[in-house]
């Protein structure tokens, strides 16, 4: 069975983009553009791992993961923070504290990303 | 009272009565001889050459006065506690000697000090006190002079204002009174000596003259006391050496003889061997004598001695006789004694108007002599212009004060030392002003203690003090003001940092959002995931790539640049080896540098711990190394070398390379905003010049300083340090 991808993502190219490269890979794609359809679809669907942007127009990145960790039931949902912004590495550690297993930053090599994507979700 | 005519006048037409002292003097005059005429000259010359002395010292202080009154100028100045001095004004400048202002300004307020530990012990007291001070003190001119300066000084905002007036001349002046009271003194005390041993030697003289010309009375002997020894004989007479010697008259009327006629009023002896005086007048057992007391009301002033012939028996009438004739002479000795004391208050006034109206009068500001009662009993000739002869007798508040009341500070409110001068700011005297009062405790002629009080009129300084005191609350205020401003515009500016940071964290994210889909689409299209492409399309595809990617580093380093202009970048201050770090950075720029012919080597200690941000000194060494296998020649191998060294404080980092190097007047360009010499702009490889402002930044974020040399055709060098210890309070904080 296909691992799905739940991606929540603001900007469309971005998301068509990360979509196609993934789905070449042969994952299962759900896309939401906002904070809010990410957690609807994160509820409707047996999600692995979870590409997330920081800068939403509702919820922030950080919001959303701290409601996905307050959650038993998505323990076992990846997630990667993938954004455009400047973060200083105090704060990618409170990322990771919070609950995050990969931070990337936007333009990130697709190869790089793939392999980040492929190494957390074959720890599980 | 009995007639003293009657007994004393049988014979000699001069009388004893001591009616009036010309009279008396007179006759006192006629019996003076030339030995005594002698001495007196020579007492008198004595005295005169004092009183040229005092003269003298009388003209210098008028002078000096006249020196005063035109020098009383006040000065200001206001300084630093460190010492700077920020302001002064041409008084003072004057004062000092000074041949400008600006020479002043550019002086250490402590150099002005004769004893600079003065100021500090000043300081600690305004620090203490917090209030407005006075002192005295010596202070040193620009030119070496020593002057004395009575300074007025308030501590404010840690800046210390005064004013100072120079009392140098005034002090001497003060001095110079002193001594001439001394002086004038000394003079008095040795006139009235002098005067008192000559008029009782010439009365005993006489009496005793008299006395024994009288039938059967054929020795007189009078000892008399000395007034302020007890009982001391002071002066003793014989007039008749018929029965005793002197030396033995002198032994008969001993200490004890004396003593016992005082108490008993009077003695007769009409045979010494049955009397208890037996022991005196050993030698002569038949020898008969009377002794009297000369006393009056309770002053004893010795003891009268007649010695009759031996076996003559004392007559009862010769008894009453004898002591009408002691009556009289105790009163003339106490009328000699109580004119002596008129005549020396008579001399005293006259000294003391001589005193006063040849020295303070002469004197500019207002003087008054003040008793222990607080009644005036002087006051100089501008005083009395402006109080009135009335004033005299007066209580000196009455006169002085609006409000009336006695001085807080009064100096009679204390005994009065002799000697003593200080000096007391008074508020609220006639016309409202406030004068310094400089009071000084004296002898007055009457024998009490007094205090010569100088007074100062200081209106005018005092207002320039209060002026300056205002200046410096509302400086205060203004400053208070102002800060409160500025912490408000601090508080808004805080508010626009952190607004501006948020852009920047915006402006990033924005900026690179757009460049995901460029380069992610080429990539996939590099890799053939969007159909087969050709490899002339592979290879434009790649130079998209490779632009996005520049595209990406220089909207980085604008960010960076930007935050560190904000200061707002957080270092992660932790002890790492830069030794290491260096080594990491080598490793990392292994590829580069073999793709460019460079060869990178570091010499360093084993290891060299500092507090630092890993990332940021990996960055720094990195866009250094980086450039500098970039600003190669063309062709030719470059030898890039990592020297690390250790200083007491510091971590001192020299990189140096065989590259092209700078020209010489664009080296002090290097570290400016996207600044690059011309022919790196050339090269199409390279990132944006933000690179060695960026390190720049960073070096002094850590506290430490980057510096560059180069030359052309040569090579380059750039040497930072990072110091090891983090700085406390620092931009790194």
């Amino acid at each position: 069975m296909n691992e799905k991808i739940l991606i929540i993502e603001d900007r469309a190219d971005t998301m068509n983009l990360l979509k196609f490269a993934l789905e070449k890979q042969n994952y299962a794609v759900i896309s939401a553009e906002n904070g809010k359809r990410g957690l609807n679809a994160l509820e409707k669907y047996p999600i692995d791992l979870v590409i997330l942007d920081i800068m939403l127009p509702d919820i922030s990145g950080k919001e959303i993961l701290k409601k996905i960790r307050a959650d038993k039931k998505y323990s076992r949902v990846k997630v990667i923070v993938l954004t455009a912004a400047k973060i200083s590495e105090k704060e990618q550690k409170e990322f990771f504290n919070i609950g995050a297993q990969g931070f990337l930053f936007k333009p990130v090599q697709i190869e790089v990303m793939r392999n980040e994507i492929r190494k957390i979700l074959e720890k599980r | 009272m009995r007639d003293k005519k009657n007994f004393l006048n049988p014979k000699n037409e001069n009388s004893l009565g001591f009616s009036t002292s010309s009279q008396r003097t007179a006759e006192l005059n006629s019996v003076g001889n030339k030995k005594e005429k002698f001495s007196e000259r020579r007492a008198m010359l004595s005295i005169l050459e004092d009183l040229e002395e005092a003269n003298k010292k009388l003209k210098e202080s008028e002078r000096k006065y006249q020196n005063l009154a035109d020098s009383a100028l006040v000065g200001i100045v206001q300084s630093s506690l460190k010492g700077d001095i920020l302001y002064v004004n041409d008084a003072l400048t004057k004062m000092y000697e000074f041949p400008s202002k600006k020479e002043f300004l550019s002086a250490k307020a402590p150099m002005l000090y004769k004893n600079p530990k003065d100021r500090e012990i000043m300081i600690n007291n305004l620090k203490k006190n917090r209030k407005l001070e006075s002192y005295e003190i010596d202070m040193l001119t620009k030119k070496g002079r020593t002057i004395t300066v009575l300074t007025s000084i308030i501590l404010s905002n840690d800046k210390i204002s005064a004013t100072i007036v120079d009392i140098t001349e005034r002090k001497k002046a003060e001095e110079d009174i002193f001594r001439l009271n001394e002086i004038i003194n000394r003079v008095r005390k040795i006139n009235q000596l002098i005067l008192r041993e000559k008029n009782q030697k010439k009365l005993i003289d006489y009496a005793s003259k008299m006395i024994s010309s009288k039938k059967g009375f054929s020795c007189v002997f009078i000892a008399l006391l000395g007034k302020e020894e007890n009982l001391a004989i002071k002066n003793v007479c014989a007039v008749s050496k018929e029965h005793f010697s002197e030396k033995q008259l002198q032994k008969i009327h001993n200490q004890k003889y004396i003593e016992e006629v005082l108490h008993k009023k009077i003695v007769i002896i009409n045979d010494a061997t049955m009397s208890p005086y037996k022991q005196h007048f050993t030698k002569n057992p038949s020898h008969c004598a009377a002794a009297l007391s000369l006393h009056h009301d309770n002053n004893n002033y010795g003891v009268l001695t007649v010695h009759f012939p031996p076996g003559k028996i004392c007559t009862k009438e010769e008894v009453s006789l004898l002591k009408e004739l002691a009556g009289d002479l105790s009163y003339a000795l106490f009328s000699l004694e109580m004119e002596e004391e008129k005549k020396k208050a008579e001399k005293e006034v006259i000294e003391e108007k001589k005193f006063s109206e040849n020295i303070l009068s002469t004197m500019s500001e207002g003087v008054d002599i003040v008793d222990e009662n607080l009644n005036i009993i002087y006051m100089n000739d501008v005083f009395l212009k402006a109080f009135g002869k009335e004033a005299i007798g007066k209580k000196c508040y009455e006169v002085y004060k609006i409000d009336k009341k006695q001085c807080e500070k009064c100096p009679l409110k204390k005994p009065i030392k002799i000697g003593e001068t200080k000096s007391l700011i008074v508020p609220g005297i006639v016309g409202n002003k406030t004068f310094e009062i400089t009071h000084t405790g004296i002898n007055l002629p009457n024998g009490k203690k007094g205090i010569l009080e100088v007074f100062r009129d200081i209106t005018k300084e005092k207002e320039a003090e209060d002026a300056l005191k205002n200046l410096n609350k509302e400086l205060e205020q203004r400053v208070n003001q102002r800060t409160i401003e500025l912490k408000k515009a601090n508080e808004e500016l805080k508010i626009l940092d952190r607004a501006k940071d948020e852009f920047v964290l915006l402006a990033s994210h924005e900026l690179k959002s757009p460049l995901f889909p460029i380069t992610g689409y080429i990539e996939l299209m590099i890799n053939g995931e969007l159909g087969k492409i050709t490899e002339e399309q592979k290879e434009k595809l790649n130079i998209m790539h490779k632009n996005a990617k520049d595209l990406e580093k220089l909207i980085e380093d604008m960010l960076e640049l930007s935050r560190l202009e904000l200061k707002k970048l957080e270092l992660d201050i932790n002890k790492n080896d830069i030794v290491a770090i260096a080594n990491q950075v080598k490793e990392s720029l292994f590829p580069l540098a073999e793709s460019n012919y460079a060869k990178i080597s570091i010499k360093s200690p084993e290891k060299l711990l500092a507090d630092c941000d890993e990332y940021m000194i990996n960055q720094i060494i990195t866009n250094i190394v980086k450039n500098s296998i970039m600003y190669r020649k063309p062709g030719k191998p470059n030898k890039i070398e990592i020297n690390i060294m250790k200083t007491e404080t510091d971590a001192v980092i020299s990189i140096t390379d065989e590259g092209r190097g700078v020209p010489k007047e664009k080296q002090n360009k290097i570290f400016e905003k996207f600044y690059r010499i011309k022919e790196a702009v050339k090269r199409p490889e390279e990132g944006a010049g933000v690179g060695l402002s960026i390190v720049k930044g960073l070096v002094e974020l850590h506290g430490g300083k980057i510096s560059f040399k180069s030359r052309k055709g040569v090579g380059s060098a750039l040497t930072f340090n990072i110091p090891l210890k983090k700085l406390k309070g620092g931009k790194n904080e």
